[in-house]
């Protein structure tokens, strides 16, 4: 057994409590988090977050396809706006 | 001038004999040519286009006239654009991303005007529609689903969202209790 998979997935405690929460609510509501680093669990299937990318928070909406990996992915930080034409003549 | 829409650009020269590789924003990457002749940014150049081939997401595209791979690397970067009217008709319930952009934006009802279709995102979960609110500088994502965007009305220019920010499980809790 690798040591990865004998230590499971990694799942920050409060998300679960939160999905729960949110679940048991039974109302469409984004939950809120800064765990980036979590791996999503297939209880968090058909349920909505706003995943933080240190600016706003981006909606995800965890589809089964998606368990497994973690929130971050779906929430990029940077923005890429392309490079400027190099418009300095060489001589 | 008729609207137009970009379906894909190309990003890569494929193979010696002038194909391209081009990146589609379409479903199927395989459809690239059946909307006829495609053009560039400011419709100076048209282009046949025929679709030969999938290089991992992207069409292995081979275009008429070009023939070597120097000619292929100099239309890397080009965009590709179709006329509107060139799009397949929708079933009810569909719409193209495109026609969506620049919409009226409502809250609940369609009167109650709050900004406008900015544009939209994916990054993987979902489509994203982000609504530049009035009055203010900063743009505001909502999944774009129908529990946030209820209405869709394209004819009359205008969709109905039923929040103008994402209504959050617990607004006031502690950043995640850390």
């Amino acid at each position: 057994m690798t040591r990865s998979v004998w230590k499971g997935p990694f799942v920050d405690g409060y998300l679960l409590k939160k999905a729960d929460a949110a679940r048991n609510a039974s109302r469409n509501e984004v939950i809120k988090i800064w765990s980036r680093r979590s791996t999503m669990l297939p209880q968090f299937v058909g349920l909505t977050f706003g995943v933080h990318n240190g600016h706003k928070f981006i909606p995800v909406l965890v589809t089964e396809d998606m368990v497994g990996h973690k929130f971050g992915e779906f929430a990029p930080t940077r923005t890429f706006y392309g490079h400027t034409k190099d418009t300095a003549k060489r001589g | 001038m008729e609207k137009r829409v970009c379906i894909g650009k190309i990003v890569a020269a494929y193979g010696i004999k002038g194909e391209v590789k081009i990146r589609s924003v379409n479903q199927n990457p395989l459809n690239l040519d059946q909307f006829g002749a495609v053009e560039n940014a400011d419709a100076s150049r048209k282009f046949s286009i025929k679709v030969v081939g999938l290089v991992s997401t992207n069409a292995r595209v081979k275009i008429e006239g070009v023939t070597t791979r120097n000619d292929a690397e100099a239309l890397i970067g080009t965009n590709l654009y179709v006329p509107r009217s060139a799009l397949p008709e929708l079933d009810e319930e569909e719409f193209y991303l495109a026609d969506l952009i620049g919409l009226k934006v409502c809250l609940k009802t369609p009167e109650n005007k709050i900004g406008k279709v900015a544009a939209f995102q994916n990054y993987g979960a979902g489509d994203i529609i982000e609504i530049k609110l009035d009055g203010k500088k900063e743009t505001e994502m909502l999944p774009f689903t129908k529990t946030y965007v209820p209405t869709i009305n394209v004819e009359e220019g205008y969709i109905i969202v039923s929040s103008s920010t994402m209504v959050f499980a617990s607004d006031d809790e502690e950043k995640d209790g850390i």
